[in-house]
């Protein structure tokens, strides 16, 4: 059963098919969540998306899909994580920052530390840029369908994308260099 | 979009899908979320019966339904009493007495209450009916049992006079019954409720 069978049966009163949605999208959005806010907040704010899915099932409406409803949830409770830090959430870029700290070169393949590098950079992106960057690379959307997600023009929206790929690339290719 | 440029959003798109493999132990948030939803699920299962239980139209079915029963009982009483007076008027000594006592035949259209006003007048006033009497030489215990019956009739007429009004009443609850099922199944149980308090204020008191 696709997103909108499963949504239309749990509107029903069927629970597995919660479930099997909850399944299906579980992963994506929590590291969706962990890659902007950190493990512990991540998991605060997982839980309160996923309550405002249960409590909102009977008003939703099939004019998106599922996984756009659920992000849009998701990107609001960002947003009100974000206000009520009062702080701005984007870390700047940081020439500086030593981005392998975390990692153990020694004990661990070339290949995990490429990723771990991957990950450190895109924690160094504005946050707009790194949001499109997961919301394709992650949620699996494409660039219109992020564009109306976020609510902006289609150029914005590549226009971010484009920023983040680049800065990554340049961050890889300052890691391999060294 | 340059061909290079492509190649490098390739890798870093498969290096960061390389970052999804890692597995993360969510058991104890799915345990909660899911509980969460057949909590959810639960809790409105029983709301339901509820919403049923006093749903709206079997909250006012007993209300109208009182209201129904006496305005029912009100047209059946009225009923009755016509009933009773059709059978008295059409015995022999009835259709005797109203030969005499009714003059002349009293316009259909007049209402009720006039009918029975002019019938009582005329019944025990009228000197014709005595002087009928008289002529006809009935005796002292026939004119006994015209005279009872012209009682019996006047009584009857008295009611009539009561009822009269009454039903002209009667009609216009009918049709506030009918208006307050129409709210009903609209569902405007507020004003359905204020038209069912005017309503029994309106119904006449046993």
């Amino acid at each position: 059963m696709d997103d909108h069978a499963l949504m239309r049966a749990w509107q029903e009163g069927d629970g597995t098919a919660f479930e099997q949605l909850y399944r299906h999208h579980k992963d994506s959005l929590l590291r969706f969540l962990w890659r902007q806010v950190g493990d512990s907040a991540a998991e605060e704010l997982f839980q309160d998306i996923w309550m405002k899915v249960i409590k909102a099932r009977l008003r939703y409406r099939p004019t998106a899909s599922f996984k756009t409803w659920l992000y849009t949830i998701a990107r609001n409770r960002l947003l009100d994580h974000y206000r009520s830090q009062q702080r701005q959430p984007m870390m700047e870029w940081d020439e500086t920052q030593p981005l392998l700290a975390a990692s153990d070169p020694q004990g661990e393949s070339a290949n995990h530390q490429q990723v771990q590098r991957l990950l450190a950079l895109l924690k160094t992106l504005p946050t707009e840029q790194r949001e499109v960057f997961l919301l394709k690379e992650e949620a699996g959307f494409t660039v219109p369908e992020i564009a109306r997600l976020i609510d902006c023009s289609l150029e914005a929206a590549k226009s971010r994308l484009r920023y983040a790929i680049k800065k990554l690339q340049q961050g890889m290719e300052a890691y391999c260099d060294a | 979009m340059p061909e290079h440029e492509h190649e490098h959003d390739k890798a870093i798109s498969e290096l960061y899908q390389q970052s999804r493999e890692e597995t993360m132990n969510t058991r104890d948030l799915d345990d909660k979320i899911l509980a969460a939803a057949n909590a959810d699920l639960a809790a409105e299962r029983k709301p339901t019966a509820t919403v049923v239980k006093y749903s709206g139209w079997r909250r006012w079915s007993t209300p109208v339904a009182a209201a129904a029963c006496l305005l029912l009982a009100t047209s059946v009483g009225f009923n009755v009493m016509l009933y009773q007076q059709t059978q008295i008027s059409s015995e022999p000594q009835a259709a005797r007495f109203a030969d005499l006592a009714v003059v002349e035949p009293t316009p259909v259209s007049a209402s009720a209450p006039q009918v029975a006003q002019t019938r009582k007048k005329e019944a025990l006033t009228s000197p014709q009916v005595a002087a009928e009497l008289r002529e006809r030489r009935l005796s002292r215990q026939e004119s006994d049992q015209i005279f009872e019956v012209a009682d019996v009739e006047s009584q009857l007429d008295e009611e009539v006079v009561v009822t009269g009004s009454a039903l002209q009443v009667d009609s216009e609850t009918e049709t506030q019954v009918e208006e307050i099922i129409a709210l009903l199944e609209n569902g405007e149980l507020k004003q359905a409720e204020q038209e069912l308090a005017m309503l029994i204020e309106k119904l006449p008191q046993p």
